[in-house]
């Protein structure tokens, strides 16, 4: 990698940041000349293929199928996953104040390849899940063993049963990620950890069922919107198997299972939204229905069956955090170069306010750009059309800035991964930061994994390809919304042109230079 | 005729009040400049030299203004600040949403501060919302708007009225739960006024138009072109506090007999209203008058009405008026006879708000002050917290700031001091200066063992004898410590439901119990 174009900075606080650049202006140019071009291509060609797709059972052999009714199997993967988190947790509280192995395992490695795992895998994260592993052991005093729950399974209040918390507890982290630096910060890490491992547990005991992984868990949420596009499912084998079952012992548990810990009755699920790929059905299910399929990818955001408008700012606000989380790293949003001026520092002076107002009232306003544009070709689209309400609408099309939010997604943590996953290395030798040297690795300053142009190619490519599917999906949505062929074509222009210019307003933000985080020096 | 005269000058009042209000936010913002200029140059042709002819004469006049007062640099202090937080004519005024700002944002509030909101408050005790109507700046403005407004209509412009949901305490809830994290600032962005002054003080000391204007105008061009008065009656939170002070306030628009006295039977000089006296049917002048459309015939209005008397001055056969209700505006005025309103801001003499001391942007801590018989003493506290203390030699080194204050004779103690600091009756550190290290102000570096409270006590020779005097302080040395009681309530709450789920298991699977699950 060519250092020269490299720039440091010391904050004040001792850390130091380096601003890498951003993609050159040729690729920009040609990047939006592909993204134009194949929108159309798309509408011509690809939109018009409907179809579910193949499907491939995973679970098809018997030992397959046998091994996921074992009371054990999921516990099998969580527990290591648990004692990983525990000690993350320990490090973070214990360890070397400034610098442990906490902060890059849990933002750089989990926080960016978590969104690399719910693109290939879905909710894989929820089956292993350290909280979900905590708050069973509490509510159920058992390893994996079919017992009694502890839980006092107070039902839900319908005020909550829908995504609302989980939206707003993202916007807060997100805040308290950026704005309070808490990535930076090993003490507050682990209290973030421990703090979702009590909500985890206090859900579990108080609420029937997982009420905490349904509503307020954002790791879950999140993956859970992304998890449509995945090609991973659970699904039934045969719907006819589920078509004739009265018992319902998935939705209800059974002496073999317990009950489907987000509420879902696999005869009837289509979306992979909720689904925690916990494998309780499996074990539940007097029939074996259940079965693990491989799927093309992004099956389940053209086809939602019952859009929700709860789910629908979820994935705006999913979106707009995104585009946030790439703006808030670029110099454009915060200058670490003496007296350059910026968007916060712009606040700053114009509202006379601290840092972190700057950043509060910077957020909102910027977050509200993109779901300011979705509103506006939602808008556009009624008038153009007829017969479909403004809300229904907003709700229906959601979806389909799903792909463009999560190959954002992708883009930004794969700059992540792999320009600052190598830190991983060092801290691995000296988890505590108390200068072991485990590994014989603690004193080594690797080179990132990847040189900066083919970062640079895989984020461009990753965000034509996002837009080029949620191209597809609007495209699709529309058809089933507008039966009428020219109706149809008529309210894609404006989601066209709102799909270009998140795309675009993406490739920008690859475009801009990126504050890396770098540690201390 | 009464009916024509019925509350004009009010309205007239209400008018040359508002136009004062807003020059007053004006006056304030422009006398910065003159502060700056008096501090810097205290000479008009040096100003008139520095920044030309005009800026050089309009120096002169308001220190021949301010001059006719008393020193002018001091009358000066006397008016300054936006009605958010202002001083007039030396009486401060704070809006009460500010000091719910100000605590909220982590900044407990001192004893001048909360004396401040006092006159606010009473006033909307007395008549609620009166502060919209005859001091908001932005208030002026709105009627300005709802004047285009109407001529837009009368143009044949179909302009949408929103009418909103009363949002006012939310937008403030809102508004208060933000600034936890951001500062009392994000209220520049969300009340009125403030954005227009702040807007106005922007614009006024040469930043041009901020942000805080161009939310304002936002907020006009909606009040004008799609909610009528909404932003003011459902959305400005000063409102919302106000009207909701001035629930029972007694001052507010009733309605009374129209018949003149002379036409009733002898001894009915009763001024309520009766079935007869109602208003004439469909008659809706009222509502059309008012900013809010609100309609005083039905007496439903008070908890919306800022007491403008629009209404008073419209109504076509005089059956509405400024009322006072008399039983709650003596008790209101008793009330307020018990309380003086000594106001006094709390300065700390001399001492330093904010420091670098070797290269270290350093955090004023404490600001700890108390009063002991004649004298008042207290201090202010540096030390590294939240920085990199690893990167200081002495991490746990606190710079003290300290003063004694002569309460009787006015005056600083400057004479020799020793100081002790204690820690649970023990001695942790002892020094004595001969006199004061600078500005009345005594100065020392001590390094403490640990976090906690600590007790600094002076003792010196009065010369009416000895004086011993003692202070808690609190020192957070540990930026990087773990945070136990945080911990410890996630812990603990969590165990708390665990041991309720316990023994919400064992009722259930207890025999009595038949359905165990």
């Amino acid at each position: 990698m060519d250092h020269s174009e490299m720039t440091h900075h010391l904050l004040p606080d001792g850390r130091v940041v380096m601003v890498m650049s951003g993609i050159p202006g040729w690729l920009f140019g040609l990047a939006v000349a592909a993204v134009i071009a194949l929108s159309f291509v798309i509408v011509e060609r690809r939109g018009l293929a409907a179809g579910d797709g193949w499907r491939l059972n995973l679970t098809r052999a018997r030992w397959a199928h046998r091994l996921l009714r074992k009371r054990w199997f999921q516990f099998a993967f969580q527990a290591p996953v648990l004692a990983i988190f525990l000690f993350t947790i320990y490090a973070g509280l214990f360890g070397n104040y400034a610098s442990n192995i906490t902060p890059v395992l849990v933002w750089t490695i989990w926080w960016a390849g978590l969104i690399f795992a719910v693109a290939l895998a879905g909710n894989a994260f929820c089956f292993v899940c350290p909280w979900d592993a905590l708050a069973n052991l509490a509510s159920r005093l058992t390893f994996w063993r079919r017992k009694a729950s502890l839980s006092m399974g107070i039902p839900l209040p319908p005020w909550a049963r829908n995504v609302v918390p989980a939206t707003l507890l993202f916007v807060v982290l997100t805040w308290l990620e950026l704005g309070l630096g808490v990535t930076n910060n090993p003490r507050q890490t682990a209290i973030m950890g421990l703090a979702m491992a009590a909500a985890a547990v206090c859900g579990a005991l108080i609420f029937e069922r997982k009420a905490f992984c349904r509503s307020l868990c954002l790791v879950g949420r999140v993956s859970g919107m992304y998890s449509g596009f995945a090609p991973v499912e659970i699904r039934t084998r045969d719907e006819r198997v589920c078509g004739v079952c009265t018992s319902r012992d998935c939705l209800t548990g059974n002496d073999a299972g317990y009950a489907c810990p987000t509420g879902l009755d696999l005869g009837e699920v289509r979306e992979n939204t909720y689904c925690t790929l916990c494998t309780e059905c499996f074990s539940s299910c007097p029939s074996l229905a259940p079965a693990v399929r491989l799927r093309p990818f992004g099956r389940d955001l053209s086809r939602v069956t019952n859009p929700r408008m709860d789910e629908a700012w979820l994935a705006l606000v999913l979106l707009a955090l995104t585009a946030f989380h790439g703006l808030s790293m670029t110099p454009v949003w915060q200058d670490h170069a003496p007296g350059a001026s910026d968007i916060v520092s712009l606040l700053q002076t114009t509202l006379a306010v601290s840092e972190t107002a700057a950043f509060t009232l910077g957020m909102a306003a910027v977050m509200a750009l993109p779901i300011g544009a979705y509103a506006l070709a939602i808008r556009a689209t009624v008038a153009l059309t007829e017969g479909v309400a403004f809300r229904e609408l907003f709700v229906t099309i959601a979806p389909s800035v799903l792909p463009v939010a999560l190959f954002y997604h992708l883009a930004h943590n794969a700059m992540h991964l792999l320009m600052e996953g190598q830190d991983i290395v060092p801290a691995l030798s000296d988890p505590l930061g108390r200068g072991w040297d485990l590994f014989g690795t603690a004193g080594m300053h690797l080179e990132p994994l990847m040189g900066q142009e083919a970062v640079w190619a895989i984020q461009v490519a990753l965000i034509v390809i996002g837009h080029l599917f949620g191209v597809t999906v609007s495209h699709r949505i529309a058809r089933r919304l507008f039966p009428d062929k020219r109706m149809a074509t008529r309210s894609l222009l404006p989601l066209l042109g709102m799909m270009i210019a998140l795309s675009i307003g993406g490739l920008w933000l690859m475009h801009l230079d990126m504050n890396m985080r770098m540690g201390r020096m | 005729m009464r009916a024509a005269t019925r509350g004009l000058s009010l309205q007239i009042a209400r008018k040359i009040i508002q136009l004062s209000a807003l020059s007053f936010v004006v006056y304030a913002a422009a006398s910065m400049h003159w502060r700056n200029a008096k501090v810097a140059h205290n000479s008009s042709r040096l100003v008139e030299l520095m920044s030309g002819a005009v800026v050089g004469r309009l120096y002169a006049w308001n220190e021949a203004l301010l001059s006719m007062f008393g020193e002018p640099l001091a009358v000066s202090d006397g008016f300054l600040g936006v009605p958010w937080a202002a001083t007039v004519g030396g009486v401060p005024t704070l809006d009460p949403l500010a000091l719910a700002a100000l605590t909220f944002s982590g900044n407990p509030p001192s004893p001048g501060a909360a004396m401040a909101v006092l006159l606010p408050v009473s006033i909307a005790l007395v008549a609620s919302r009166v502060f919209c109507s005859f001091l908001c700046p932005a208030r002026l403005l709105f009627e300005l708007s709802s004047a285009v407004r109407q001529g837009l209509v009368v143009l044949g412009l179909p302009l949408p009225a929103v009418r909103i949901p009363r949002l006012g305490l939310w937008v403030g809830l809102g508004a208060l739960a933000a600034s936890l994290g951001a500062g009392a600032a994000v209220f520049h962005l969300v009340l009125p006024y403030l954005a227009l002054s702040s807007g106005i003080a922007v614009l006024t000391l040469g930043g041009g138009l901020g942000v805080p204007a161009l939310v304002f105008g936002a907020m006009w061009a909606t009040d004008l072109l799609v909610a009528p008065g909404q932003i003011c009656r459902s959305l400005c939170p000063t409102g919302a506090v106000l009207g909701l002070l001035g629930r029972r306030a007694p001052l507010r628009v009733l309605k009374v007999r129209a018949s003149p006295a002379s036409n009733r039977p002898a001894g009915d000089r009763s001024e309520k209203t009766r079935p007869e006296d109602d208003c004439p049917k469909g008659c809706a002048v009222c509502q059309r008058v008012c900013p809010y459309g609100l309609l005083p015939r039905e007496q439903q209005h008070h908890d919306d009405c800022d007491r403008c008397g629009r209404c008073v001055v419209a109504c076509p056969s005089s059956r509405l008026s400024h009322g006072l209700k008399m039983g709650r505006a003596v008790g209101l005025a008793l009330a307020f006879a018990g309380l003086s309103l000594p106001a006094h801001a709390h300065h700390n003499k001399g001492l330093p708000h904010y420091g670098y001391f070797e290269n270290y942007p350093q955090v004023p801590t404490e600001d700890m002050i108390a009063v002991s018989g004649r004298w008042e003493f207290g201090g202010v506290l540096f030390n590294f917290q939240g920085l990199e203390r690893r990167t200081s030699d002495t991490p746990n080194d606190v710079k003290f700031f300290i003063y004694a204050y002569d309460l009787d004779a006015d005056a600083t103690f400057r004479g020799p001091i020793t100081f002790e600091i204690h820690q649970d009756e023990q001695l942790v550190s002892t020094f004595t200066r001969v006199g004061p290290d600078g500005e009345g102000v005594y100065i020392t570096r001590e390094t403490l063992p640990a976090s906690g409270w600590y007790d600094l006590t002076y003792r010196f020779e009065a010369e009416d004898g000895p004086v011993v005097l003692t202070i808690p302080f609190e020192v957070d040395l540990a930026a990087d410590a773990v945070n136990w009681p945080l911990i410890g309530g996630l812990f603990g709450g969590t165990s708390v439901v665990f041991g309720l789920a316990v023994i919400g298991r064992r009722r259930r699977l207890s025999p009595r119990s038949s359905q165990a699950v």
